[in-house]
């Protein structure tokens, strides 16, 4: 099952992969542009505008990655970008239209993954797409989450956080990433506790564990590095597939810890949907042509080395993956043990 | 604010020029009752919106339910006494009509503590300026062909934008409108259409990249 | 702590630096007379352009540009009763009848120098704050939120104005509209009728900008004159010489500049709260302690200085959780905080020590930012103030799309124009029969904070939450806040009862 995983950040860190800790199967690639399509023809899309949907409030993680990559692209193509922010139903607002959107490339939008794509694997109500359903152009970047304890808190490492009687997470909301991680660890690992809900946003869950009235909380592992070099909160667990130079060696990742078959078998498929991470999505059955331009440009664009530079001063680390891979990933997502939709079921 | 009202009706002048339809001196009397009507009408309105908000809080599970019950159960109350307190004053307003003239209070039948404002408002006239309740006095005395034509041309404006988009409404409005509504020359309104596209379409389109109302055939 | 606000001050009075907050304010005062766009979203979008910029110059181009979007906000809401910000919807209440009757100056003097007396008492308390900075966030919890949210609510008595039963009614009316989402516990839909637009709830900028600005530009559709009253002499040139008179008027209210100015930064300091409440708390206290309430509403100058100050406050307030824990106190600050580690700076303990400067440079900068803000629009108040006396049609185009752009741009989505749409029919009735609005929209800003934090106060910490000493202290504050028009009330009463025709039905 653990079979190596695809490597090739050109980024800042590299962590020693560890005991394979990549956990899915079948893609490996180089730093090649996706070969795919061909030479990437971008005569019908040269001098439009395309725009990229971001379907959440402009200043976020994925509204900042989108205006980050954008320019590097456009160069690419020769045609505009627009970058368009519309929010809504949590993200699945701008996904739904973007299924009746014309298949020609020009309007994409940047997905969550472990959001938009557990909603759906879950079942949930809103989430009118299946996965499988969009042409995947390719990721931006990976989002891993990282379990965070509170630095007054009784519970210093993930061995505690198992052993508590009663562990409190904190989550703004179901169907949330928060929550979902944090259940999911719950579940899985049997951790006796309860999930707060109902934090307005992720910065006054923080401020809940950091004054200790909550245990911890999961969130997006480079937004926690302020927190942990200020010693305000203490990493546990990452939650995703290697350690970022900057968080302490004894902190596991999921796949260094000790874990039953039936366990394995739930954390690999979250981690295949957190592996999914922040992809440039189109609409189903995009035109091929149009298509293979948008992989070749973009897969050209990331290893631009003025954005590889712009992305590490603004500690915006870009994990790229050719569509074609994560056609693939979804595939595995598709094909996920029926426990885990279960699971996930209860959690949206 | 009854001071000012009394002030707006014994002032032809403004009328005219504000073409209202008639500000006669039996306005009061009748606006005070159309006022308590609408009170009743309203009152009832909302009443039905926090019975039928409270009903379908009933699927919902305790927790999800438990604030909405308190907030509709509370507005239900009081948008209960509102009416009952309305009809009241209708009531007892109708029976009076032929007594006296409800110089005090024109506006609002229904306030709790009617006297209060009165003196005041009478001491500061000097300062404040007949203008100081504009907005309901034009609502209120505003004839029906001005709001007709008045809603007619908002109503044309969304549906212009809906359909349209942003970059083609505002300067076809904007014609349009000053054209026939404002009775200025053909040139002014085009001056006037032309810039306001340019500068929408400048600021918009070019200097902040900021998505606008495409319309149904650019999207 | 000297020797670093001098380093502060002296790295922001650097050539570079000052360029780009003069640019910064440049497009911060443009974005802010345009409704909708508000600091936010503007900060997003010039975010790029700091990647390669020193932390002092980042900030003094970022803060330059969103200190002053709360000051120009008001001018739109002074001069055409449309706020140019959700956080401006105070300004109409009063600034708004004031250019009515061709005090437009006045107002905007007012409005503005008293928002420069706010940044500059923020920027104070900012500064103050830095040695207990992290003690003072760590105090608020969820329990202290709730009971903020609730001292917010008890305004609605203040409100009301004299119809107190309407007013509740439109308070719960407010709260129901809150309502309307997903329930922030369990994601239960409520009262979304299967759109996915509701989901997120009623959008508070949309509903700010129907409510208020709608029924002013309708008025100027029906009676077709100038926005400003040509009758009783006012004149373009009266009205502007007011300018020295509204400063003047400032300078006359300076303890209630204070009070409002500490109100908002108190509110900015509390994550989740933010200028949408900030400004109401401000404007009903300083209603309640005026000694003329009833003309609060119809171009009370009080009104105007409080919503000022206030507005300009809270911005330095929100910037306290972001500085020392790296937790934004608004929607503003969390763009801010993607801004610090772009410049490569890490907020939390290191902002109050090793980078202190950086720290005092951007107090500095919130300070000068809008002073210049303020002296450049005073010298554009003549043709700004000129155009409320121009006819009133020659507006309406203008005014409209700027009603459909500032409700637009919240979700680039029609619903919100639709939202806009209702919500100024709901203003236009409540103007018409004389229902108040103000309840109505304080109700639905504080509406679903007003559960969430309930439910986290007892999720966290059971039935103890009331006990909490801030908790009590507030509890207190809103036992006075209740108590004191109550008593004024029943005092007017007996003063009214000496005259037997006027003593109503409801007594």
């Amino acid at each position: 099952m653990n079979t190596a995983l695809p490597y090739r950040r050109s980024l800042r860190t590299l962590v020693a992969l560890g005991l394979g800790a990549g956990v899915l199967s079948g893609c490996s690639s180089d730093s090649e542009p996706a070969a795919s399509g061909g030479s990437g023809d971008c005569s019908s899309l040269e001098g439009e505008t395309i725009t990229i949907v971001v379907p959440y409030e402009p200043g976020g993680g994925y509204d900042s990655y989108t205006r980050l990559v954008a320019p590097y692209i456009e160069e690419e193509i020769g045609a505009t970008i627009a970058v368009q922010n519309q929010p809504g139903a949590g993200g699945l607002l701008a996904l739904n239209s973007l299924l009746a959107e014309d298949a020609d490339g020009t309007t994409l939008a940047i997905m969550n993954g472990v959001g938009a794509g557990g909603s759906s694997i879950a079942g949930a109500e809103g989430a009118n797409f299946s996965l499988d359903d969009f042409t995947y152009i390719g990721r931006v970047a990976s989002d891993p989450s990282l379990l965070v304890t509170s630095a007054t808190g009784p519970y210093q490492t993930f061995e505690d956080v198992v052993a508590a009687d009663e562990f409190r997470w904190g989550s703004t909301g179901p169907g949330a990433e928060d929550y979902v991680t944090s259940s999911l660890i719950s579940a899985v690992f049997d951790i006796p506790g309860e999930v707060v809900t109902g934090f307005p946003g992720s910065g006054e869950t923080e401020l809940a564990v950091v004054q200790g009235s909550i245990d911890g909380m999961s969130g997006n592992l480079t937004s926690r590095r302020g927190a942990v070099e200020d010693d305000t909160q203490t990493p546990v667990l990452v939650v995703g597939e290697e350690r970022p130079d900057w968080l302490p060696e004894d902190v596991p990742t999921v796949a260094e810890l000790e874990t039953t078959e039936e366990q394995s078998e739930l954390l690999d498929a979250h981690l295949a949907l957190i592996e999914l991470g922040r992809p440039f999505v189109g609409p189903p059955g995009m035109d091929e042509a149009a298509m293979s331009c948008l992989r070749t440009a973009m897969a050209a664009a990331m290893e631009n080395p003025e954005l590889v530079t712009e992305s590490q001063e603004q500690e915006r680390e870009l994990a790229f993956l050719p569509g074609d891979e994560l056609e693939g990933l979804v595939q595995d997502l598709m094909d996920a043990p029926p426990a885990y939709s279960e699971l996930l079921a209860t959690l949206y | 604010m009854s001071a000012a009202e009394s002030r707006h009706t014994t002032s032809p002048a403004r009328t005219e020029e504000i073409g209202m339809a008639d500000p006669a001196p039996q306005a009061p009397s009748r606006r005070s009752s159309t006022g308590a009507v609408a009170d009743v009408v309203l009152g009832l309105l909302l009443l039905a919106l926090f019975g039928w908000a409270f009903l379908e809080a009933a699927d919902w599970s305790f927790k999800a339910a438990i604030f909405p019950r308190i907030v509709t159960g509370l507005g239900f109350s009081v948008a209960f006494l509102q009416v009952v307190q309305s009809l009241l004053r209708l009531a007892g307003g109708r029976r009076a009509a032929g007594a006296r003239t409800p110089v005090t209070s024109p506006a609002g039948p229904i306030e709790p503590v009617p006297a209060e404002s009165v003196p005041q408002a009478a001491g500061t006239t000097a300062e404040d300026d007949a203008n100081e309740d504009d907005v309901e006095y034009v609502f209120q005395t505003a004839g029906a062909r001005r709001w007709t034509e008045a809603i007619a041309w908002v109503t044309g404006f969304f549906v212009l934008l809906y359909v349209a988009g942003l970059f083609v409404t505002a300067p076809l409005f904007s014609v349009l409108y000053l054209r026939f509504a404002g009775k200025r020359s053909w040139t002014f309104c085009a001056i006037y259409a032309v810039t306001i596209g340019a500068v929408l379409y400048a600021a918009f389109e070019l200097a902040l990249g900021i998505p606008v109302p495409p319309g149904l055939f650019l999207d | 702590m000297l020797s670093e606000a001098i380093s502060g001050l002296t790295q922001v009075f650097q050539p570079l630096p000052l360029a780009l907050m003069l640019l910064g304010v440049a497009i911060g005062f443009l974005v802010g007379i345009l409704p909708g766009l508000g600091g936010a979203v503007t900060l997003a979008l010039m975010l790029p352009f700091t990647f390669d910029m020193q932390p002092v110059e980042a900030f003094a181009f970022l803060l330059g540009m969103w200190v002053v979007t709360s000051t120009t906000g008001d001018i739109t809401s002074v001069l055409f009763g449309v706020p140019g910000e959700a956080t401006s919807a105070a300004t109409v209440l009063d600034g708004h009848p004031m250019t009515k009757r061709g005090e437009g100056g006045r107002a905007l003097g007012a409005v503005l120098f008293s928002s420069a007396l706010g940044a500059v008492f923020g920027a104070l308390v900012l500064a103050l704050a830095i040695p207990v900075i992290r003690p003072v966030v760590l105090a608020f919890a969820p329990p202290e939120f709730f009971a903020l949210t609730m001292l917010g609510l008890t305004f609605v008595v203040a409100l009301s104005g004299k119809h107190l039963l309407k007013g509740f009614i439109m308070a719960a009316f407010g709260l129901l509209i809150a309502l309307v989402g997903l329930d922030p516990q369990e994601g239960t839909q409520r009262y979304t009728f299967e759109q996915l637009y509701l989901w997120d709830g009623i959008g508070i900028v949309p509903l700010v900008v129907g409510l208020f600005g709608g029924a002013e530009v309708l008025q100027l559709m029906l009676s077709k004159r100038s926005i400003a009253s040509a009758d009783g002499g006012a004149t373009p040139e009266a009205s502007l010489s007011g300018v020295g008179q509204g400063i003047r008027d400032v300078l006359r209210h300076w303890p209630l500049v204070i009070r409002s100015s500490a109100i908002g930064t108190g509110v900015g300091i509390v994550p989740g709260l933010g200028g949408s409440v900030a400004q109401f708390m401000a404007y009903g206290a300083a209603q309640q302690s005026s000694k003329t309430p009833e003309m609060f509403g119809k171009g009370a100058v009080e009104g105007v200085i409080a919503s000022g100050a206030v507005n300009n406050a809270k911005d330095s307030g929100s910037l306290i959780p972001t500085i020392g824990f790296g937790i934004p106190g608004g929607a503003g600050s969390a763009v801010l905080l993607s801004a610090f580690l772009i410049v490569g700076l890490n907020p939390g303990e290191e902002m109050l020590t090793t980078s202190l400067d950086v720290t005092f440079s951007m107090i500095w900068v919130t300070v000068l930012a809008n002073f210049i803000a303020v002296a450049a629009a005073f010298f554009v108040l003549k043709p700004l103030t000129r155009l409320t006396f121009i006819s009133g049609p020659l507006l309406v185009p203008f005014l409209l799309l700027l009603l459909a752009l500032g409700a637009y741009t919240a979700s680039n989505s029609f619903a919100d124009v639709l939202v806009m749409i209702v919500a100024a029919i709901v203003g236009v009735v409540c103007i018409r029969y004389d229902w108040p609005r103000v309840p109505f929209l304080l109700a639905v800003v504080l509406g679903s904070l007003a559960e969430r934090y309930l439910f986290l106060s007892y999720s966290l910490f059971g039935w103890d939450w009331l006990t909490r000493p801030i908790v009590l202290g507030i509890g207190a504050v809103m036992l006075l806040a209740i108590v004191g028009p109550v008593v004024r009330r029943a005092r007017a009463r007996s003063r009214a009862e000496k005259r037997p025709e006027q003593s109503g039905v409801s007594a």
